[in-house]
């Protein structure tokens, strides 16, 4: 993508940051962000470029109408992450998540934008036993962060089925790299076992470890949301490594990767989380995604990279 | 004896709802904000006969207003949640607001209702949760891929009723109702503007090429599964007439009713509005024992007998 006019919604989180950058080699870039989860940090290094515009406030407040004129595509990403956060807070969710994407479709089809990809999630799925998850497969969303992102992605298709504005829904499974947060109370779990094995406290597992994900790296989120902008597709798309890995693997590779042994603690399952997840990813491949299986190298990026933050 | 609130109690299905319940000799609270989607008027009348009810009491507010809910909640047992921005063709126009009233509203009352004693919540959801057709009649496990914001937001309802329960406990059961109609029916809905034409001898005006087919389903069905549901069921269940027919063939039907002389016309077709619509009731008949009674003709002439009453 090259001269184009694009903005990133939540272009300060974790991933938004990450396809900002990128966005920056070739393009014009307006980041939308409410620093709610989202950093300055993770774009300070961004701030002086020319071709960056930063607009500080939040996608349920702002006059979005007005910040879309002449811009050509959105990237989608501002929303609250985790489950656990909604399944204790359902009405923040609600807020940023459906509001919000409610907020920034009408916009896009008012300023007449030319494509929308909206940030979605595997969570969708739910527990349904059937692996790998296809896209056409029944939706069984079990905790209201994994419904928001449900009924966002519903109204991506109704907005063009009724207004023509072309949308992208990228379900994103368990995303990692650089920047991810460790130290809010609903982190994910790869930053939270690093950096616990880095400080030689135990991780801790929900259940026996014998759940698995899909573990996603960050630079492979990025290629799927400009790949599919770029291309005419529209619609919902999984956007994996397409293998899955064991909470278990995760803490033993984490400790192999910092020549460590520490052990894991168990607790209860958490309320809302799933067993398994693992996507086919055939239908992103027809818009040219293409991710290498190279979980180990990824780790130890991640991990140097929390190591140099200490 | 229990005390019921029923949201939306002044519109048309909330204030059958009342209506029995207080035949019932429940206790009932009417919590309505007389929105100006269609006339307030219409609504104060629907509930004119209850005002002198010792066991009737109107609160005018709106079900967004958390503080208000937290305060009527406190002893009720039971909350039949029937208030919504309806109109498919009004959330293709102003998505937000269907999504404000009918997804936000709903999740407001939620919450208020997990931080009260309230029993079980029974949620009026809607056919239009399905949208794209894959086979019919809809079951309960088909698909859902809703048409239009109203569709998005009304599912979104149910998942939050859904949540709710398996996250905290808190009961509730979605009736998913298929175009309703009989006495009191809004007046924008089909069969109210098509009976009113037709008593009139004036032009019926379709939208598109009438060979879209509807479930129609009589109120006192709807009431009837109310009433059931309140004690029994969990989940979603299709509350419909079990039976379609195409608007070409309501248009007659209501014609040949009234003896009227009324032309039929066709306009252009409503974006968001489903092409086909028919309810499965097995799942509602099997589990709960509730099935629809009234047939579409036996409906329509009751209809008409009320509306020339009133008229």
């Amino acid at each position: 993508m090259k001269t184009k006019n694009v903005v990133v919604t939540g272009g300060m989180g974790f991933i938004g940051s990450h396809l900002a950058e990128k966005l920056l080699e070739d393009n014009e870039v307006t980041i939308i962000d409410n620093e709610s989860t989202g950093k300055i940090e993770n774009i300070r290094h961004l701030l002086d470029h020319k071709n960056l515009t930063v607009i500080k406030g939040s996608i349920v407040d702002l006059n979005l109408t007005e910040i879309f004129q002449d811009k050509d595509y959105v990237f989608h990403l501002a929303a609250i992450p985790s489950v656990p956060r909604s399944v204790k807070d359902p009405f923040s969710s609600n807020n940023s998540n459906v509001t919000g994407t409610l907020n920034v479709l009408i916009a896009a089809k008012d300023a007449g934008i030319k494509k929308v990809i909206f940030s979605s999630s595997s969570s969708v799925y739910g527990d349904t036993p059937t692996l790998p998850k296809r896209e056409d497969m029944p939706i069984n969303p079990m905790s209201p962060y994994a419904i928001t992102k449900a009924t966002g992605e519903m109204y991506c298709r109704v907005f063009q089925e009724l207004y023509g504005l072309p949308t992208v829904s990228l379900r994103y499974f368990n995303v990692f790299g650089p920047r991810q947060d460790p130290n809010s109370q609903y982190a994910a779990v790869i930053p939270k076992f690093i950096t616990s094995i880095l400080n030689d406290e135990s991780p801790v597992i929900y259940g026996d470890g014998e759940q698995s994900r899909d573990f996603t790296f960050v630079k492979n989120v990025v290629d799927a949301n400009i790949l599919s902008c770029e291309s005419k597709k529209t619609g919902i798309f999984n956007i994996a490594c397409g293998r899955r890995i064991t909470i278990n693997q995760l803490a033993d590779y984490i400790n192999e990767i910092l020549g460590k042994e520490i052990k894991s603690i168990h607790a209860e399952p958490r309320p809302g989380d799933i067993k398994h997840s693992l996507a086919d990813i055939s239908k992103a491949k027809e818009f040219g995604y293409n991710p290498k299986n190279e979980f180990k190298k990824e780790l130890i990026a991640t991990v140097e990279w929390f190591k140099n933050v200490q | 004896m229990e005390k019921i609130l029923v949201t939306g109690g002044a519109g048309f299905i909330g204030s059958h709802i009342i209506d029995r319940l207080l035949k019932l000799g429940n206790e009932v609270i009417c919590l309505d904000n007389f929105d100006s989607y269609y006339d307030p008027s219409i609504k104060r009348k629907n509930i004119h006969f209850f005002m002198e009810n010792k066991n009737f009491e109107l609160v005018e507010g709106d079900i967004r207003d958390e503080h208000l809910l937290k305060s009527i909640l406190d002893e009720v047992d039971y909350v039949f949640h029937e208030a919504a921005q309806a109109g498919v063709r009004t959330s293709v126009t102003d998505p937000m607001k269907s999504h404000d009233v009918n997804a936000t509203g709903t999740l407001n009352l939620l919450k208020a209702a997990m931080d009260s004693n309230v029993k079980k919540i029974i949620n009026a959801s809607s056919s239009s949760v399905y949208g794209k057709v894959k086979y019919l009649p809809f079951d309960e496990e088909h698909p859902n891929q809703p048409l239009s914001p109203y569709g998005v937001s009304k599912l979104l309802a149910e998942h939050y009723c859904r949540v709710f329960d398996e996250l905290y406990g808190l009961k509730s059961v979605s009736l998913r109702y298929f175009t309703v109609y009989g006495p009191r029916m809004r007046p924008d809905l089909a069969i109210s503007i098509f009976t009113r034409s037709a008593l009139n001898n004036e032009t019926i005006t379709i939208f598109g090429n009438g060979e879209k087919t509807r479930d129609f389903t009589y109120i006192d069905d709807i009431i009837e599964a109310n009433l059931i549901f309140m004690k029994k069921g969990e989940g979603v269940y299709n509350i419909g007439g079990g039976h379609s027919i195409s608007i070409n063939e309501l248009a007659q039907k209501i014609i040949k009713i009234n003896n009227s002389k009324s032309e039929v016309v066709y306009t252009s077709p409503v974006k968001g509005d489903a092409d086909h619509t028919l309810a499965s009731y097995q799942k509602a008949w099997n589990e709960i024992g509730w099935k629809p009674k009234i047939k579409i003709d036996e409906g329509l002439e009751m209809y008409s007998k009320w509306f020339i009453n009133e008229n």
